[in-house]
C-alpha cells in the first residue's frame, strides 16, 4: 500500500479546514526546497521559476467533502447539513469522524426507512453514541465538520477510499514535482494546492488572481462508466489518464487539450478523452481569469465519486504522473 | 432602545428600495454619516462607499451591508389601470394577497388585489397558488391613460409597512434584511478606527449579490464584515432543528451558508471577544441562504471575510420581526471585536 | 369622506363583539334620530319620527366583520386560529389584531423556503399550519389570549387614486355611515312615516341580528344596505357591477316588486345612477331574513360596490357612498301614504 496516497486520503481536511492536509503536503516536499505561499484563503501555492518562460499554473484540491452539525438534540443525536456535494443515499449507514477523533453513523428516521424514495438529508442524523445531550456535547457542538471515516487499501492494483476526490490529484502533483524539480522546465511552474473546490470552486479562483498565469492544467478525479448499467461515460479504470474534453462548467481549451494528447502519444501512455456532464474542476475558475487563461484537465478515472469507498487504478495515477511530467519537462 | 437609534431604523426600514432603486436608501445613509467619514463614493451599480482613515497602517477593513429590500415591480399597465407585478428578490408568492403597498415615485398606495371569497370556489382557495403573474395590484385608476406620468413599467412597488415597536421587545417592520445592516455598519462608521475602514452599502444583493462583487474589486479589503438580517424560524410549529436562529439568542455568526465558509481564525477571534465580553451569540444552523460575503471573499486574491447578522423572523415578506437585545448585542460586539482587531492584525 | 368612515371601519368588532361600536354610533347619531334603542343581542336601532307611525320602513346595515378565532396556544406562545368567510390565502404576511385581554398586534408569518418541502411550497397553507407571532412569552400568551379570542386585520385606510380607498371592514360599515349620512340628509325635512335604521349584528354568521331587528321594528318595508362585488380584474363582468357606477339594486325574489318600483322612481328622479343585479334565492344580507320576519316584510337591497370583500384591502369609490346614502334619503322620503296604498292594495292583506 503506498503510504503517501495513505496519508493524503487519511488526513482531516474537510473544505475550509485545510491545515493539516497543508502541513502533510509541505512536509513532503520540504526536500525540494521550493519557495511556497499561503494565500488568504489557505491555498498552498508552490513557484518554481523560470524568468521569460510562460507562466503554467498546476492545481489539485486539498478540501474533501463533509458534513457541518446543525443540531444537537434532546437526547444526543445529531442533525447536519452538506458541505460540497453530498447524496443522501451515499451517506445513509457510513461513519463520520470528526477533527477530535469522535465518529457517528448517519442513521435515517425510522419511518422513512421502509420506502427510501426522496431521501433527503434532513432525514438524516448522526448517531455518536452519546448517552444524553449533555454527554453528546462533551465531544461535539453545532457547528462541528466531520468527513467520511474509514481506512484506504489496495484491492488488486487499485486503492480505495474516501477522498481520493482530490488528494489522489495532490498526489499526482507531489509525485510530479519531485520528478520535474532541478530539471529545466518549459513553463514557470506555479503548483497550487487550492482550497474550497467542493463548495465551488473557490479557492482556485483567488489562487488564480495572485499568479496570472497563462495557461493552466488542474488534476482532479472524473467520474466513470464501466461498472454494471452505469451512466453512459466513455471513461474506465485501467485505461490511462482521462483528458478532458468538455464538463459542466467549461469546455478544455483545444490548444491545452491537444498539447496534452499530444504529449501523451508521444510518451507511449495510453490515454482516453473525457467529456463529463455533471461536475468540474478549478480549472474552469482559473480558465475566466483576468482576459482568459487556456486551461485543461489531467484527470484521474475516479468509481464512486464523493462515496466513502471512491476507487481509482494505480496505473492510471502513474499514467497521470508521467504526463504531467513529460508536459513539463523540455 | 435608545431614541437616535429607533429613529435611524425606522428612516431605513421605511425608506423605499428594491434592487436597482437604491438611491433613496443611500440618501438618507449619506446623511446619516455626513462628518463622520472622510469622503462618500457611488459607482456603476449604486452602491455607496463611506471610507475613512485609508492612510491609517495595519490591515484595510470593509464593512458592509446591503440597500436593496425585497419587493416588486410594475411589468404591465392594463387598460382599465391595474398593474401587472414581478417580483424583485425571492419573496413566497402565498405571502402577496390582499396587501398594502406603495408604488412608483409618488408612493402611490395601492393594494394587491385578491377576489372576493365569494367568488372563488373551495378547492380553488384550498389547493391553488396564486402566483404573482396572475395578481395585480389596484391604485383606483380608472384607465392607462391617467396614469402617464405618474407610473410607468418598471416602477418599484415596495410594501407599505410602518416601523414599531412589537410584543415584548420586538421591533416590527419592513426590511430589516438588510436595513439593520446598514443601521449597524452606519453607528460603527461613526466611532474612530485606527485602521482603514471602508463602509460599502451595497446595492442589488437581493438579485445575485451583485454590487458587493464590483465594490470589493474598488477597495479590495484584508477582511470583510457583512452585517445582515437573516432566517428566524423560531416560529409556529417548525422543529427545533429547522430553527435556523432564534430571536433573542444573539448575533449570529454564519460558518457555512449557501454561498460560503466564513474565515475560521476571524469568526473564532470574535466568539473569544463575544465570551470576554458576556455577549450572547448563536450559529446559523442551516448551510443556506448567501451574502454579499460570498462575492467580497472571491475579489482578486482573496479575502477574509466574515459573515454576521441580527436574527429576523419573516424576512423577505411585507412585515417582519427583530429583538432589540439582538440589534444593541451586534453593535456591541462589532465594536469591541474592531477595537481589538488593530492589536491582532497588526 | 365622512369622517364615520375611518371611525367606524378602524372599530373592531367580530360577530358577537358589535357592542363596541354603540358609542360611536350614539354619538354620530346625535341629533338626527329622535330614539335610539338597544335590542337583546346588542342591534342598534334608531328611529327618526314622522308625522305618523302607523308604517315604517326599515333600513339595515350590518356591525359585524369577519375574523376568526384563536382556537389554540402552542408551546411557543404562537395562536392556532379558526376563520371562515374569509379566503385563508390572504394570512401569510398579513399584520392582524388579536383581541385578547387587549388589543394585541399579530404577525401570520410564512415557513421559510429552506424548511419547506417540495409538495408544502407548492400549495397554500392549510388553515392548521396558520400561526399568530404576538411576540410575547407563552406564560404571557396565556394570561392575555383567552381561547376564544377574536381576531381582525388592522385597521387602517390607503388612499387610492379617484376618491377610491383601501381598507378592512368597509362590509359593512360604509353602509352604516351611508344610514347616518342619509339621516343627516333628512335632518329638517318632514317625513310622512318613521324611518328606522338598524346597525344589527351577526350578519356574517346567523343572519339574527336581522330576524330580531326585523321583530322589533316590525316595519312594512326592510331594505338591507350592504355591499357587492365591484368589478375585479380577473371576474367576469356578469358577475360583478362597475365600481364608480353607483349603488346596486338586487332585482328578483328578494326584492319586492313594490320597493323596487320604489327605488328605481326615486333614483330616476334625482339621477342617481344605478346598477341591476340579478339575484336569486338568497341575496346573502340581511333581507334574506327580514323577508321572512313575522308575516313577512317587503323586501329590497341597495349594496355598494366593493373590490376584494372580506378581505384587508376591501376596495371601494367615495362616490358610491354619497350616491348610496343620498337614494336611501330619497327613498325614504318615498315611503309616503300614496306607497303604502301600493303595497297594501287590493291582493294584499
Amino acid at each position: 500500500m503506498n503510504e503517501l496516497i495513505r496519508t493524503l486520503t487519511q488526513t482531516w481536511g474537510p473544505t475550509s479546514y485545510e491545515e493539516g492536509i497543508r502541513s502533510v503536503i509541505t512536509r513532503e516536499l520540504d526536500s525540494l526546497h521550493v519557495n511556497c505561499r499561503v494565500d488568504a484563503l489557505g491555498n498552498l501555492i508552490y513557484c518554481i521559476p523560470a524568468p521569460g518562460k510562460p507562466k503554467l499554473l498546476l492545481s489539485a484540491h486539498m478540501d474533501q467533502i463533509g458534513i457541518i452539525v446543525t443540531h444537537v438534540d434532546k437526547d444526543g443525536f445529531l442533525r447536519f447539513g452538506a458541505v460540497g456535494g453530498l447524496d443522501p443515499y451515499k451517506v445513509l449507514g457510513h461513519r463520520f469522524v470528526f477533527a477530535n477523533g469522535t465518529v457517528g453513523v448517519a442513521a435515517v428516521e425510522s419511518k422513512e426507512h421502509k420506502t427510501l424514495e426522496h431521501l433527503t438529508l434532513d432525514k438524516l442524523f448522526l448517531d455518536i453514541g452519546a448517552a444524553s445531550k449533555d454527554d453528546a456535547l462533551l465531544h461535539v457542538t453545532v457547528g462541528d465538520f466531520a468527513v467520511y471515516a474509514g481506512d484506504c487499501m489496495q484491492v488488486g492494483n487499485r486503492v480505495t477510499s474516501a477522498a481520493l476526490d482530490d488528494r489522489i490529484g495532490c498526489y499526482v502533483l507531489i509525485e510530479a514535482l519531485k520528478t520535474a524539480v532541478g530539471k529545466e522546465l518549459n513553463y514557470e511552474t506555479y503548483a497550487m494546492f487550492s482550497v474550497q473546490e467542493e463548495i465551488g470552486i473557490k479557492g482556485a479562483k483567488v489562487g488564480a488572481w495572485g499568479v496570472q498565469p497563462d495557461l493552466a492544467i488542474a488534476l482532479d478525479v472524473t467520474a466513470w462508466g464501466d461498472t454494471p448499467e452505469s451512466y453512459v461515460l466513455d471513461i474506465g479504470l485501467g485505461k490511462g489518464p482521462a483528458i478532458k474534453v468538455k464538463d459542466a462548467g467549461m469546455v478544455a481549451t483545444p490548444a491545452v487539450r491537444d498539447l496534452l494528447i499530444e504529449t501523451a502519444k508521444k510518451h507511449g501512455i495510453p490515454f482516453q478523452l473525457e467529456v463529463l456532464q455533471g461536475g468540474t474542476t478549478d480549472a474552469a475558475a482559473i480558465q475566466s481569469n483576468a482576459s482568459g487563461v487556456p486551461a485543461g484537465v489531467i484527470s484521474i478515472p475516479d468509481r464512486y465519486v464523493h462515496s466513502a469507498s471512491e476507487m481509482v487504478d494505480l496505473g492510471d495515477v502513474e499514467g497521470c504522473i508521467k504526463l504531467l511530467v513529460a508536459v513539463l519537462l523540455k | 432602545m435608545e431614541q437616535t437609534r429607533i429613529e435611524l431604523l425606522k428612516k431605513l426600514t421605511e425608506a423605499r428600495g428594491i434592487s436597482g432603486h437604491e438611491d433613496e436608501v443611500a440618501a438618507i445613509l449619506r446623511t446619516e454619516l455626513e462628518g463622520h467619514v472622510d469622503r462618500f463614493e457611488r459607482d456603476s451599480i449604486k452602491n455607496l462607499f463611506a471610507v475613512k482613515g485609508m492612510d491609517k497602517p495595519g490591515p484595510n477593513v470593509m464593512l458592509n451591508a446591503h440597500m436593496d429590500e425585497v419587493g416588486l415591480y410594475v411589468t404591465r399597465i392594463t387598460k382599465e389601470g391595474y398593474l401587472h407585478i414581478g417580483k424583485a428578490g425571492g419573496i413566497d408568492d402565498r405571502l402577496l394577497l390582499g396587501k398594502k403597498v406603495l408604488v412608483g415615485k409618488d408612493r402611490l398606495s395601492g393594494v394587491t388585489a385578491i377576489k372576493a371569497v365569494h367568488l372563488s370556489t373551495r378547492e380553488e382557495i384550498e389547493t391553488t397558488v396564486v402566483k404573482a403573474d396572475d395578481i395585480v395590484v389596484d391604485i383606483g385608476a380608472k384607465s392607462d391613460k391617467e396614469l402617464v406620468g405618474k407610473v410607468a413599467v418598471g416602477d418599484q412597488i415596495t410594501f407599505d409597512t410602518a416601523f414599531g415597536t412589537f410584543g415584548d421587545g420586538y421591533l416590527v417592520g419592513k426590511a430589516f434584511d438588510d436595513r439593520v445592516g446598514c443601521a449597524i455598519v452606519a453607528e460603527l462608521l461613526k466611532m474612530d478606527w485606527p485602521f482603514s475602514v471602508i463602509g460599502m452599502f451595497s446595492a442589488q444583493e437581493e438579485v445575485g449579490t451583485k454590487g458587493a462583487m464590483v465594490g470589493a474589486w474598488r477597495y479590495p479589503p484584508d477582511i470583510s464584515i457583512t452585517v445582515e438580517g437573516t432566517i428566524a424560524a423560531d416560529i409556529g410549529e417548525v422543529k427545533d432543528y429547522q430553527e435556523v436562529t432564534s430571536l433573542g439568542a444573539g448575533t449570529v455568526l454564519t460558518i457555512k451558508d449557501g454561498g460560503m465558509i466564513t474565515d475560521h481564525r476571524l469568526r473564532n477571534q470574535l466568539i473569544e471577544v463575544a465570551k470576554a465580553n458576556g455577549l450572547p451569540w448563536q450559529f446559523k444552523r442551516i448551510p443556506a441562504g448567501g451574502t454579499d460575503a460570498r462575492s467580497i471573499q472571491l475579489t482578486k486574491s482573496g479575502v477574509r471575510a466574515l459573515a454576521v447578522a441580527v436574527p429576523s423572523r419573516y424576512i423577505h415578506s411585507p412585515v417582519s420581526l427583530i429583538k432589540v437585545c439582538d440589534y444593541e448585542n451586534t453593535v456591541s460586539l462589532l465594536s469591541k471585536f474592531l477595537a481589538q482587531l488593530a492589536t491582532t492584525e497588526a | 369622506m365622512h369622517k364615520l368612515v375611518e371611525q367606524l371601519t378602524s372599530a373592531y368588532a367580530v360577530s358577537g363583539d358589535e357592542r363596541r361600536l354603540h358609542d360611536i354610533l350614539r354619538s354620530a347619531l346625535d341629533g338626527i334620530a329622535d330614539e335610539i334603542h338597544d335590542t337583546p343581542l346588542g342591534n342598534l336601532i334608531a328611529i327618526r319620527k314622522g308625522r305618523s307611525s302607523e308604517h315604517s320602513i326599515l333600513f339595515a346595515a350590518h356591525l359585524d366583520e369577519v375574523g376568526a378565532w384563536v382556537t389554540r396556544i402552542n408551546d411557543k406562545g404562537f395562536l392556532g386560529i379558526h376563520c371562515r368567510s374569509i379566503d385563508g390565502r390572504v394570512w401569510p404576511g398579513l399584520q392582524v389584531v388579536v383581541h385578547g385581554t387587549e388589543p394585541l398586534p399579530g404577525i401570520i408569518g410564512l415557513k421559510p423556503v429552506h424548511v419547506m418541502s417540495h409538495d408544502e411550497m407548492n400549495k397554500p397553507v392549510g388553515p392548521d399550519e396558520l400561526w399568530i407571532d404576538i411576540g410575547l412569552p407563552r406564560e404571557q400568551v396565556l394570561t392575555m389570549v383567552p381561547i376564544g379570542s377574536t381576531v381582525t386585520f388592522t385597521a387602517g385606510i390607503s388612499h387610492l387614486m379617484n376618491e377610491r380607498f383601501a381598507g378592512k371592514t368597509q362590509d359593512d360599515r360604509l353602509c352604516g355611515v351611508a344610514l347616518v349620512e342619509a339621516l343627516e340628509l333628512l335632518k329638517d325635512v318632514t317625513l310622512p312615516y318613521d324611518v328606522v335604521m338598524a346597525f344589527t349584528v351577526q350578519e356574517e354568521i346567523t343572519g339574527n341580528g336581522a330576524w330580531t331587528s326585523g321583530y322589533f321594528a316590525h316595519p312594512d318595508v326592510g331594505i338591507a344596505v350592504d355591499v357587492t362585488h365591484a368589478d375585479t380584474d380577473g371576474v367576469p363582468e356578469h358577475k360583478t357591477i362597475p365600481l364608480g357606477g353607483g349603488p346596486g339594486v338586487a332585482v328578483g325574489p328578494v326584492a319586492n316588486d313594490h320597493v323596487l318600483e320604489l327605488i328605481r322612481r326615486r333614483a330616476k328622479a334625482v339621477e342617481i345612477p344605478t346598477s341591476e343585479e340579478p339575484c336569486m334565492s338568497y341575496s346573502g344580507t340581511d333581507a334574506d331574513a327580514l323577508q321572512l320576519v313575522g308575516s313577512g316584510i317587503a323586501t329590497g337591497v341597495l349594496s355598494i360596490p366593493l373590490r376584494y370583500m372580506h378581505s384587508p384591502v376591501e376596495t371601494a369609490d367615495q362616490v358610491d357612498v354619497d350616491r348610496t346614502a343620498r337614494l336611501i334619503a330619497e327613498v325614504a322620503k318615498g315611503f309616503d301614504a300614496a306607497f303604502i296604498g301600493e303595497l297594501y292594495g287590493t291582493d294584499t292583506h
